[in-house]
């Protein structure tokens, strides 16, 4: 018993931690499916670009002797480059690869995302590097730099996490609630069709949910980066798919609901692997899966899809 | 004993009640119309006696049994069948296929003579086929011949219904409820609509309960008529009297509206 | 119907004889709506040109006939590429490589087809379909092999007549269980369950080598992880053992072939019927007297048995079972590849998808031959893009020159700057190295150059109706592309072999979404 509570408080911050990463990605996943009702399997990959993004200003930012630019201001420089520029390619992507679909059987935007994915992945092996890249332990956020709360030590990197990710999902929250394009957007996952009779211009609402769905997968992946310090081409795949999981949990189409979906799954997975074992982690998403799907068969905080009859 | 019993049938959306008490009965061989305004109910009857909503209390016997609870297949196989509103064809099959796949809940073939096309397949097949065919020549000579490889969505509109009437037929059903038949026809076609349902009546045995906003199909056809009004019926007779009945027609114009007979041509 | 009944006179069938007595031209010109549609679709599938030619007398020989054709083909290619002119041919010593890849394609063609009935035919978005053809696999290595040690036994090595009947309907099982999930769930959260299932096997798979059970003392191997069990038996039959390839190439032909049958009566049956009416309508299809849920379960029981098939016989055929690759969600995505390129719903096109993706990869293997494809395929694109052929012609010559005047000015200018060396040295490789100014240094400028070519190909795309900024950006696109092509991803096959396969999956969902011999869906939208 002694050590389940040692371990807890340690256990509950990597929860949280990679519970911000997950609902993160659970938010492009979950508005993008919102309004056209698509699976973008690419999602994961933009994630994957923000990482990548964000270690190239790292890079830049470091000569021989050390930092250029204060800490903050690194970390900074590298969540609006990677947010930015992951948000303008995932505005490529839609404008090409899902638009001319929009009406097409339903299976051709999931494939189309698929190559879209592929395409990602391997243009970022070629081009930049097979091989994972490394942050250096202690380069960006030296590792002494914890925080301690009575018995509990967090290193600055989750907190830094946490933090950032209670920022935007407020920020979010706030757009979509009061905010003239939030309003559209909500009218657009509504009634397509409704919206734009009532003048919506469809179009630019659903660039604008698929730039800010990457903005926040693409600080996800400058996140991940700080954290765990090491990113490859292949971390969306992975990281995508349970992204996507914590926004179904959560209930698809709903904002609180891809938080929540991924806290549980993050806390979940930090349970797993802290009291039984690691390998049982990816299990144990799935059987959360199911078991809340079971349940509750539009997730969490979903709302059933009614159809007139 | 009526073909078709509702008693005291009432459903509720969350805050919204439906269908408030509703009872009625259709015998065999009948016509009965339900008409009323927009929302008042008819669609959701008709769900309800497919089993697609079960309600929220109620009994509903179809052939003196209660089927409360049965799935929709069920129901289907037991002999009620319907159209819908929204017209549900399926596009993409051709219309033979369309009509064929109406036969499923009274065939039996199972893998092995599927697979090995044994006798009693084959049998079974040429019977399904034509019993399609019959069904489509009913509609006079328009759903015929070479039409019967066209995928469904290369019909006009009206043929369209025409296939779901006889795509319903085909499940060997006794009663028909047909939902909004003459929906977006011109006055050519839903006269065309309006003896055919009779024709159904007459040549196919069939007991039909309507849901219709066209007059002229309504008088043309019904033995009786239902009212519903906001999820309650508020008359049933023969469509002379439903007509005139003051409270119908404050139910269609409302409370300020004029007398006189319904006449949408 | 009398004229004035019927003024726009919509069916021809209901003339009024009296009217076309009268009239003879203007009932001969007249025609109704569905007929008027019918030859509409009727003049769209008549295609011009040789190549359409070929294509309608091949649709206009008898189905028997197609089939018995390509069976023929099947049968007789290991001994076609076996002849002497052929090795010549294509410059080989012996033809295993060949038959091995068509025998890989065959056990693809089976995954295929049982993919098809799941989701083509029921319209179910099973993501996690390389499970069972997993899970059959190791119950195989399980039965079949000497792995199982208990009681003193040196493996169980069951029968093949037992085994893979057995494991055929223990997965058919496995796969009706899945399928109760599928009852409660809808099409996309269906999808991303059985990816969840899929994954969890492979992970399974991968990790399951200590695993401790209750009544015994030390833990359990149940998969050898990465590595795989191998050393599985040969399949045998009525007492004859398979030894060879070819052996098994003939024996996964008779089951493809038995499969087709079984799955084509299948469709063609009041069962596909409903599957396809669930597919198309579920609601309306279960008003229509076919119950939904059983048939879903059915179609999820019957791909799990034929994925069990497949997995079985491959697995005997291959001699092992490996988690990663061959039952990772990268064989779930070509499959998936395969079966929409193909044509969902269509039977021979998911088998030509397998046969595409089997075997064009092995095609594109060596780098002279990527080349000729790529700037084949380039020029084809362009053709495509830019008819008549004087406009290609003149946007090639002018792209050439251009490329020449640069190099002619790269030599002027910067001496020492085009003496990169290029491997490949074929003809054309030569072609083009003489075109190209490639640095020594060329990987960086090669990478962003690739980008760079990507993003201007977009921006092709999106300016394309207004010349002044089409043409000379496509000259600009053609350049960076071939040096992009020459420096780097001529350079990394494998990656540019999935990155080419991205590229034609987008492109060709835009083009033709129900793939080669797919019939295109309609929807009300």
């Amino acid at each position: 018993m002694t050590s389940f509570l040692t371990l807890l408080p340690q256990t509950l911050v990597n929860g949280l931690t990679l519970g911000s990463v997950y609902a993160l990605i659970a938010l492009g996943y979950s508005m993008v499916y919102g309004i056209l009702k698509l699976l973008n399997f690419a999602h994961g990959d933009i994630y994957m670009i923000g990482a990548y993004l964000g270690y190239g200003v790292f890079l830049m930012a470091f000569a021989e002797q050390g930092a250029l630019i204060p800490t903050a201001a690194i970390i900074l420089l590298m969540l609006i480059v990677a947010m930015l520029g992951a948000g303008v390619i995932s505005i490529i992507v839609e404008r090409f690869a899902y638009r001319p679909l929009r009406n097409a059987p339903r299976i051709a935007p999931l494939i189309s995302a698929l190559g879209v994915s592929f395409i990602l992945q391997n243009v970022v092996q070629i081009t930049v590097s097979p091989r994972p890249l490394s942050y250096g332990s202690g380069k960006l956020i030296p590792t002494s730099a914890i925080f301690e709360l009575g018995e509990l030590r967090i290193h600055a990197s989750r907190l830094l996490v946490i933090g950032i990710t209670l920022v935007l999902m407020l920020a979010l929250t706030y757009f979509v609630r009061q905010t003239r394009l939030g309003r559209a957007m909500r009218a657009v996952a509504t009634d397509i069709d409704a919206a734009a009779i009532m003048g919506v211009d469809v179009n630019q609402v659903i660039m604008m949910t698929f730039f800010i769905g990457a903005v926040l997968a693409g600080g996800a992946g400058v996140l991940v980066g700080i954290v765990f310090l090491s990113i490859r081409h292949t971390m969306g795949f992975l990281a995508g798919l349970k992204g996507f999981t914590a926004a179904v949990v959560g209930g698809i189409g709903s904002i609180p609901g891809a938080a929540l979906g991924g806290l549980l799954l993050g806390m979940a997975e930090s349970f797993t692997t802290v009291y039984l074992s690691a390998t049982f982690k990816d299990v144990v998403a799935f059987v959360l899966l199911v078991l809340v799907l079971l349940i509750r068969p539009s997730g969490l905080m979903g709302k059933p899809l009614l159809q007139k009859v | 004993m009526a073909l078709l019993e509702v008693q005291g049938v009432t459903l509720s959306f969350g805050g919204l009640t439906a269908i408030r008490d509703l009872s009625f009965a259709v015998d065999e061989h009948e016509i009965v119309s339900i008409i009323g305004p927009n929302g008042a109910g008819k669609s959701t009857t008709l769900n309800v006696l497919t089993g697609i909503y079960p309600p929220d209390s109620g009994d509903i016997l179809f052939r003196g049994n209660p089927i409360l609870g049965l799935k929709p297949h069920q129901i289907t196989a037991l002999g009620m069948a319907r159209t819908f509103q929204t017209l549900r064809v399926y596009l993409n099959m051709s219309v033979l296929e369309n009509v064929m796949s109406g036969a499923y809940c009274h065939t039996r073939a199972g893998l092995p003579a599927i697979i090995f096309r044994s006798p009693r397949w084959r049998a079974e097949e040429a019977r399904i086929r034509a019993l399609a065919e019959e069904n489509l020549a009913f509609f006079g000579s328009r759903l015929q011949g070479y039409r019967h490889q066209q995928p469904a969505y290369s019909l006009s509109y009206a043929n369209r219904r025409r296939l779901e009437i006889a795509r319903a037929m085909t499940t060997g059903a006794k009663l028909l409820l047909l939902d909004e038949p003459a929906a977006g026809m011109n006055p050519n076609e839903t006269a065309e609509m309006t003896e055919l349902i009779g024709k159904l009546r007459d040549a196919g045995g069939f007991t039909i309960v309507l849901i219709e906003h066209d007059m002229s199909v309504v008088g043309g056809i019904s033995d009786r008529v239902l009212v519903l009004d906001y999820g309650e019926k508020i008359a049933e007779g023969s469509f002379e009297e439903v007509t005139t009945d003051h409270r119908v027609i404050e139910a269609y114009l409302g409370r300020e509206g004029s007398g006189g007979k319904q006449d949408e041509q | 119907m009398p004229a004035d009944r019927d003024p726009q006179n919509r069916d021809p069938q209901n003339r009024d004889p009296q009217t076309s007595a009268e009239h003879p031209g203007k009932a001969a010109s007249a025609i109704g709506t569905d007929e008027w549609v019918a030859q509409v679709e009727d003049r769209k599938r008549r295609r011009s040109g040789p190549w359409g030619r070929l294509a309608d007398s091949w649709e206009a020989l008898p189905a028997t006939w197609r089939y018995g054709l390509v069976v023929a083909l099947l049968l007789l290619a290991p001994l076609a590429t076996g002849t002497p002119a052929f090795l010549e041919l294509m410059g080989i010593s012996n033809n295993a490589f060949i038959i091995r890849t068509l025998t890989r394609f065959l056990v693809f063609a089976m995954l295929a087809v049982g993919l098809n009935v799941v989701v083509g035919y029921a319209g179910l978005l099973d993501l996690g379909y390389t499970a069972f053809y997993g899970i059959a696999g190791y119950l195989y290595a399980y039965l079949s092999s000497s792995f199982v040690k208990i009681g003193g036994l040196d493996g169980l090595h069951l029968p093949s007549l037992i085994s893979i009947p057995l494991i055929i309907m223990v997965t058919a099982l496995i796969g009706w269980l899945l399928g109760l999930l599928s009852l409660r769930l809808s099409g996309d959260y269906l999808a991303i369950v059985t990816l969840g299932f899929g994954q969890v096997f492979v992970q399974l798979a991968l990790t399951a080598t200590r695993v401790k059970l209750p009544w015994r003392t030390r833990p359990v191997d149940f998969t050898r992880g990465p590595n795989g069990i191998n050393r599985l038996d040969d399949i045998s039959l009525f007492g004859f053992t398979l030894h060879s390839t070819l052996q098994y190439y003939y024996l996964f032909l008779l089951f493809l072939i038995l499969l087709f049958v079984a799955v084509h009566r299948l469709n063609h049956s009041r069962i596909g019927r409903a599957w396809r009416a669930i597919r198309e309508d579920e609601l309306a299809a279960e008003v229509m007297g076919a119950p939904a849920g059983r048939l879903k379960l059915l179609a999820f029981a019957i791909g799990a048995a034929i994925a069990a098939l497949a997995g079985t016989v491959g697995a005997a055929w291959q001699g092992n079972v490996v988690p990663v690759p061959r039952y990772s969600v990268l064989t779930l995505i070509n499959l998936y590849a395969m079966v929409v390129l193909g044509g969902l719903g269509s039977l021979p096109g998911v088998v030509l998808g397998a046969f595409i993706f089997t075997v064009l990869p092995e095609v594109l293997r060596s780098i002279a031959l990527a080349g000729v494809l790529f700037y084949g395929g380039g020029l084809l694109g362009l053709y495509l893009l830019l008819r008549p052929w004087r406009r290609f012609a003149l946007m090639l010559a002018g792209a050439v020159i251009g490329g020449l005047g640069i190099k002619g000015l790269a030599h002027l200018l910067w001496p020492g700057l085009d003496t990169g060396i290029l491997p490949g040295s074929s003809p054309l490789n030569q072609l083009v190295r003489n075109w190209l100014v490639i640095p020594v240094e060329f990987k960086v400028i090669g990478n962003i150059i690739t980008i760079l070519a990507i993003l201007l190909t977009l921006l092709v795309i999106l300016v394309r109706r207004r010349p002044s900024l089409f043409y000379p950006l496509l000259g600009v696109t053609i350049y960076l592309a071939s040096f992009a092509w020459e420096t780097r991803l001529a350079l990394e096959p494998a990656a540019t072999r999935i990155l080419i396969l991205g590229v034609s999956l987008v492109v060709l969902m835009i083009a033709r979404p129900q793939g080669l011999l797919g019939k295109a869906e309609v929807r009300v939208v």
